[in-house]
Order: C-alpha cells, then sequence, then structure tokens
C-alpha cells in the first residue's frame, strides 16, 4: 500500500481537551465534555457523548484543510450505546421508542450528523473491527488515498458502554488523522504495513479497556515526531513513521 | 483505467428461503415472503422472516450465539468451497472479510436487557463482545474460514453491505488483499420495528415501492454473501461504485434526489459504463413516499425514463444492514440468469415518478445493471455489476 504524509491529528479523553494538553500530562478536571464547536445548537443538543468527541477530534485534525470534500473514515467498536440503552430503557417500560434516539442510536449517527454539519456531500463510512477497530479504520483510509489522492481523515471514537453493560470500565475517548496521499514539506511520512514485531504503545491509566485505546498513544507518537513501527492493536497490523528530515 | 472485480461464488437466505437456490426462484416466480409480524408488537405490520428453523450453532461458538451468526453460518455454509478454495489459491492472510450490518446481534441484547429489568441481573449466557458487539460475527467467521487478512464490519445503517463491496475492490486494487468474502446478516428486532414505527414510516400491510398506493417499509431479515477475486470465473463483475452523503438530515434523503444522483454518477464513472449502458436498476425502492420519489429523481436525471427498475423489498422486506448485499447479489442473479424481476406491489404505479417501473418480470439478456442503497445519515452507495466478459 501507499505511503502517506500526516496533516493533522486531533485528540480528546477526559481531562486532555487537546493532543497539547494529553502530551503535556497534567489533567483539567474541568474538562468533562468536549466542545464540538463543529456541530450547531440544532444538532448539538441531542447528539450522544461519542458523536462530540468525533466533532471535536475531527474538528481538531482538520484545522485549515481546505473546503469540505475530505472523504471521512469513522470508526467505532460499540457505536452509540449510550442512546441504545436509552431506548431498550423507554421499550421495556411504556412499548415506545423515541423517533429522534431512533435515528440518534445507528453506528453512523456521528458521520451522519458530522457531514450535514459541516456540509460535506462526500465519502463517509462508519466501520468497527473490535480490538482491531483503529488497524482496519487505517487500511480503509489507504484504500481511499490510492484510490482518490487528496486527503483522507480518520475519526476514531468510543464511549462506555453504561449499565447493565459496563462490565470492565474504560473512559470515553477520541483520537483523529488526517492523512494526505502527495508529501507534505515537513509532514512525517508513514505506511501500513503488517508486522509482528511492531512496538506496542502503552495505553494510560483508564483507557487499557478501550477497543480503540491505541488510538491515543499513536497520534500522540506523530504528535511528538517519534520514529518507528507503530503496532495497531490485535490484527498484526502496524503504522510505521518515518524520521522527519528538516528539508521538504 | 478502472479495474473490475468478479464475483466467483454467493449465497443468499431470506424470507425467500434459507438457500440461495429456493430465493431465487422464488424472486423468479414473483412470490413474497412477507407475513404478519410474529413479534409481540402494538401495532400491525408485515415482515420478511426467514421461513425455516435455523441450525444450532457448533457447540464452540455456543457464547456467540445469536440468531445473527445462525443465519450467517447458514449462508456462509453454502459458500465454504469457494471461500476454502480462495484460501488455498491467495493465502489465508489475503483474502479480507467484510461485512455489513446494521442490528449486528441486537435481538439478544433486548432480551438481555429485559432480564435485566426484571431479576436485576443479565442472563449467565449474554456476553456483550460475543454477543451484541459488531465484531462478534466476523470473529466466528474468521474463526470458521481460517481467513487473516483485513477484517471489518461496516456499519452505516441501510448502505452497510452494500459499502463492503465497494471496500473490497479498493482494497483489492490497494493491493491489501487478493480476494474477500463480503455481505451482510441483519435479523428482524423490537428495536428496528418500534424504532421505523414511531418515525411513521412502517407500513401496516405488506410494502409496495413506488406504487401510488404505497404506505411505507416492510422490514425482513437474511444474510447475503459473496467471493470477490482479483481474478477469477466470474458469474458477474463488479465493475464500479459511487459512495456520497446527502449532507441533509439524518432520516429524510434530499427531496431532490442529488445525493443519490451523485452515487449513482460516480459508480457510473469508476465503472466505465455510458448511462446509456445501464439495462436495470435494482433501486434502493423501499416503498416510503419520500424515498421512492426522490430516489425516482435520481434515477430519470441521469439514466432516463425508459431503463426497467425494480425493488425487491416487495419480496424480502427491508433488509436493513442485509439489504445492499442482498441487492447486489439479486443483480448479479438478474445478469447471470437472464431476467429482471417483477417490481412487487408496484401496481398501480405513482405516475408522477416518471420512470418504468417493471410491473412483469422480462427475460432479458442484460449488460450492466445498477443497484442503489440510501441510508439513514443520508448515506448514499451505488454499485454497478456486469456481464463477465
Amino acid at each position: 500500500m501507499i505511503d502517506a504524509w500526516v496533516r493533522g491529528l486531533g485528540l480528546w479523553a477526559p481531562g486532555f481537551p487537546s493532543l497539547a494538553a494529553w502530551t503535556a500530562g497534567t489533567p483539567d478536571a474541568s474538562a468533562t465534555a468536549p466542545a464540538a464547536a463543529l456541530l450547531p445548537a440544532r444538532l448539538g443538543r441531542r447528539s450522544s457523548l461519542l458523536t462530540r468527541i468525533a466533532a471535536e477530534v475531527l474538528e481538531q485534525a482538520a484545522a485549515g484543510a481546505p473546503g469540505n470534500t475530505t472523504p471521512a473514515v469513522f470508526a467505532t467498536a460499540f457505536g452509540e450505546t449510550q442512546t441504545l440503552c436509552a431506548i431498550l430503557d423507554s421499550m421495556f417500560t411504556d412499548g415506545t421508542v423515541s423517533p429522534a434516539r431512533f435515528h440518534h442510536s445507528v453506528h453512523n449517527t456521528a458521520g451522519g450528523l458530522l457531514s450535514i454539519a459541516t456540509v460535506n456531500r462526500a465519502f463517509s463510512t462508519t466501520l468497527s473491527a473490535g480490538q482491531s477497530t483503529v488497524a482496519m479504520a487505517l487500511i480503509e483510509c489507504f484504500a481511499l488515498l490510492q484510490q482518490r489522492g487528496d486527503e483522507v481523515l480518520a475519526v476514531i471514537a468510543e464511549e462506555s458502554p453504561p449499565e447493565p453493560f459496563a462490565q470492565d470500565g474504560f473512559a470515553p475517548a477520541g483520537a483523529a488523522l488526517r492523512l494526505s496521499a502527495t508529501a507534505i514539506p515537513f509532514a512525517q511520512r508513514v505506511r501500513l504495513r503488517r508486522s509482528d514485531s511492531a512496538l506496542l504503545l502503552e495505553p494510560r491509566a483508564g483507557h487499557r479497556n478501550n477497543p480503540i485505546a491505541i488510538a491515543l498513544p499513536l497520534v500522540e507518537a506523530l504528535h511528538l515526531r517519534r520514529a518507528g513501527l507503530f503496532a495497531l492493536g490485535a490484527a498484526g497490523w502496524a503504522l510505521e513513521a518515518d524520521p522527519v528530515t528538516r528539508s521538504a | 483505467m478502472p479495474t473490475q472485480v468478479p464475483v466467483t461464488a454467493f449465497a443468499l437466505c431470506n424470507a425467500l428461503g434459507t438457500t440461495t437456490s429456493r430465493v431465487l426462484e422464488n424472486l423468479r416466480a414473483g412470490n413474497t415472503g412477507l407475513a404478519p409480524a410474529a413479534l409481540d408488537l402494538p401495532f400491525e405490520t408485515f415482515c420478511g422472516a426467514v421461513p425455516d428453523s435455523l441450525d444450532q450453532v457448533p457447540a464452540r461458538h455456543r457464547a456467540w450465539d445469536t440468531r445473527q451468526l445462525r443465519i450467517g453460518l447458514r449462508v456462509l455454509e453454502e459458500l465454504r468451497p469457494a471461500v476454502d478454495a480462495a484460501a488455498r489459491r491467495w493465502g489465508r492472510d489475503r483474502v479480507a472479510i467484510l461485512l455489513g450490518t446494521s442490528t449486528g446481534g441486537i435481538a439478544e441484547t433486548e432480551a438481555a436487557y429485559s432480564a435485566w429489568r426484571r431479576s436485576g441481573e443479565l442472563p449467565r449466557e449474554f456476553d456483550w463482545d460475543r454477543k451484541h458487539s459488531m465484531a462478534a460475527l466476523l470473529e466466528v467467521f474468521r474463526f470458521e474460514t481460517g481467513l487473516s487478512g483485513p477484517a471489518f464490519v461496516v456499519s452505516t445503517a441501510c448502505s452497510s453491505s452494500g459499502k463492503v463491496f465497494a471496500s473490497a475492490h479498493r482494497l483489492i486494487d490497494a493491493g491489501a488483499c487478493d480476494a474477500a468474502l463480503v455481505g451482510g446478516v441483519d435479523t428482524l428486532c423490537h428495536t428496528t420495528l418500534r424504532g421505523f414505527h414511531s418515525l411513521e414510516v412502517l407500513a401496516a400491510k405488506p410494502c409496495r415501492p413506488f406504487s401510488s398506493e404505497r404506505r411505507g417499509i416492510s422490514i425482513g431479515e437474511g444474510g447475503a454473501l459473496a467471493l470477490l477475486e482479483r481474478e477469477g470465473d466470474a458469474r458477474a463483475a463488479l465493475l464500479g461504485e459511487g459512495e456520497t452523503s446527502d449532507a441533509h438530515h439524518m432520516t429524510a434523503p434530499a427531496p431532490d434526489g442529488s445525493g443519490a444522483r451523485a452515487a449513482m454518477l460516480e459508480a457510473l464513472e469508476r465503472a466505465g459504463v455510458e448511462p446509456s449502458q445501464i439495462d436495470h436498476v435494482n433501486a434502493h425502492g423501499t416503498g416510503t413516499l419520500l424515498n421512492d420519489a426522490a430516489e425516482a429523481k435520481a434515477i430519470r436525471s441521469l439514466l432516463g425514463a425508459r431503463v426497467p427498475v425494480a425493488s425487491t423489498k416487495g419480496y424480502t422486506g427491508h433488509l436493513l444492514g442485509a439489504a445492499g448485499a442482498t441487492e447486489a447479489l439479486f443483480s448479479v442473479a438478474a445478469l447471470e440468469q437472464g431476467f429482471i424481476p417483477r417490481s412487487l406491489g408496484a401496481s398501480p404505479v405513482d405516475p408522477d415518478l416518471g420512470i418504468h417501473v417493471a410491473l412483469d418480470r422480462l427475460e432479458r439478456r442484460c449488460r450492466t445493471v445498477m443497484t442503489n442503497s440510501l441510508a439513514f445519515g443520508g448515506n448514499n452507495l451505488s454499485l454497478v455489476f456486469g456481464a463477465p466478459r
């Protein structure tokens, strides 16, 4: 598969409203919900935490991107679990399902709402692959870059399932990558490889049980311009990041 | 230069039958699989339920046992010789598994939640990762086939299992794999039936796509799987795909059909096919007022008023996450067997639509067939298949 260049990154986790805050390492206790400024009040009011995290990290990674035509790959292992449980609760209380909740329960809720919010009529998908969700999102991104050129956004987010399904709890979190098929001066070059000996980045405490946990230290490593072969979870795929040279 | 990907094998299971041959016999004969809903619901509706009882899952997969898995394994069983041959030919790590689903194992999640509400405890056999998670079906499919190429589920509501055909074509062209087992499985459940009823788009009687008397959708269940290979004996060829967003509304299509039209145009361009070369459209055709009107506008403006259009949802119901793959394979069957199915329930056709809806089965050798899937979130997919060269 082809090489790509990292043009933008995004991250949100409780206490860490940005990648810079995350890398600095000191949590901000007031950062309990993402700003999600891309979602207008009309759409944002009823949006789940998952959708707001996706909106936040997408905006961070896409900052400065021209136009609103970038294809987007959304990825979440469990999807809109808070909304689903609200539906189940009302369904087993009085037999009803709220129409607004119903259409906010699909896996592609964030993708749909954000295409509306940003008037992006381009490609959008939402995929899922358990512990391999991050790796598979990047495979689809690289295949899109090879098919279409230009740029692609990977928007990876997860919220923790509520009671009674919250077994091995984890903190909600998300990360995003904006990748380009053409060389960008000073941008880091990356490629996908199959490898069983790649470096396993350690997720921080509170995130280990999150199926997309690996996305957080991965974008952190790219933010710090680290070179290396980084494992992408259970699937045996890895992202190889080249050293960044000063000259383009 | 557009590439094409041979469809070398496929299998279907839905309200028309539990084997591919039975499903296609009923499609050709114009028989519906819709019947009054067997679920306990506070409203009247018709469903396309898989008609026969499904085998128990093997003991080794008991922890993953869901209706979705039972249907999935039923379809996989028919494809097993072809999948094994592809694994030998390309290598297990070079064959992907790309599946679409909207419901996943939610039927079991509903039952577990209900039990928890009554007793305060989840049933012992319920396992979130192995029953509810979208990846559960993938895990069993990987185990059963031994395939270790890229494996993911696309879940974009009603376009899910159509989009995996596009992903497979892209992954094969990009060199990420040489073949892909693609398709989708969805099951009937309370969440979708009650959810669509709350949106006031669920018909009380069998759905009537493109009819002036259409009153909404009927929901169905089933599975559809196909094998796409870099090279091979093609039953048909996947020529091109279009994937766009409406950016209009979460549930209502853009009224002018512009998002669907953009997907159809992109599919034609990627396929290298002129609009005049499309001989049949297997439409999304859900039977709602808005969908059929918007989709007809897109078809008319891009392909004209003469191409025979059929919706097969009057046979199977709307299979939601499994609809795209099911209708893609109905399109492949139309190419292979030389017939365009009649659009069940369409008479009298809504004259305002301005398209040619096939009211009778047409015996016809098609060169190319297009199929559409239009989903919540304004997620549009169009596929173009061609007869093998």
